[in-house]
């Protein structure tokens, strides 16, 4: 299954659409519960829309198409930051270091986003923990701007 | 700007309700009611969020009594909408989108 479909199936409470007629310089847009997207984007650009928009599903209160105010763009941050979330968990991020991934965009290719996204859910995560160990020796080291260590330990300590 | 116990108040008139009846809806004492109207007790957050729910408004409007800079208090609901808007984009292709957005609201969403 692609990644969009499985973002999709994630949320079956949701309706999508596939609207041509979407200006360019728009990707995607959410009223209430159905997300609208423009077929007219790179499928890594496309996946990182449709998260961002479930983002908004998830969070976000009111019209903030105009990122007038500093609650509105706070918002949009949120958004931006939980979609990428969806999208860029810890155990992709072991996978990326796994399939022998390097740089951001290396990991951004495998798993299939935008680098801004990669990115984005680094530095969220960066924010909240400065690192993550998981069951199974990895230890994760994010860092605030958007790069993560990964360190894999033999030993269990 | 009216308080919140005033907006209580109305909202809780225009429902034709008296103080009793929402009383016994939210699970409060009626003098409690009362108290909140006329400003003489807070509410808890989780009240805040209960009577909101109750009335179909959000908290925003509670509090505040504003839910956004282009709607009324007629018609409290308002509905979620975001974009994923391309940085940099001109005045033009700004109209460009919200046009497209007050289109697919017309077309998907009408009242």
């Amino acid at each position: 299954m692609q990644l969009s479909e499985e973002l999709m199936t994630m949320f079956p409470e949701l309706t999508y659409k596939i609207e041509s007629k979407m200006p360019d310089s728009q990707k995607g847009l959410l009223i209430n519960d159905v997300i609208y997207l423009n077929p007219n984007q790179e499928r890594y650009e496309m996946n990182s829309t449709l998260a961002e928009e479930l983002g908004h599903y998830l969070t976000s209160y009111g019209n903030i198409i105009l990122q007038d105010t500093n609650e509105k763009r706070k918002q949009e941050r949120r958004a931006r930051d939980i979609g990428a979330t969806l999208v860029v968990t810890p155990y992709d991020i072991i996978n990326c270091f796994e399939e022998g991934c390097r740089t951001v965009l290396d990991c951004a290719v495998h798993l299939e986003v935008s680098e801004e996204t990669f990115k984005d859910a680094v530095k969220y995560y960066a924010r909240r923990f400065t690192g993550v160990k998981t069951e199974n020796n990895y230890t994760l080291l994010f860092q605030p701007d958007g790069t993560v260590a990964v360190l894999k330990s033999i030993n269990n300590f | 700007m009216r308080s919140v116990g005033e907006r209580i108040a109305y909202l809780r008139e225009k429902r034709g309700l008296s103080q009793p009846q929402l009383a016994k809806a939210i699970n409060v004492a009626t003098s409690t009611v009362g108290m909140w109207e006329t400003g003489k007790r807070g509410l808890k957050d989780d009240t805040i969020r209960q009577l909101a729910h109750y009335f179909n408004v959000s908290t925003d409007y509670l509090l505040n009594g504003v839910e956004s800079s282009n709607s009324n208090i007629a018609t409290p609901k308002v509905d979620t909408i975001a974009a994923h808007i391309d940085d940099n984009v001109t005045d033009q292709q700004m109209d460009e989108i919200l046009n497209f957005i007050e289109f697919v609201k017309n077309r998907d969403h009408k009242k």
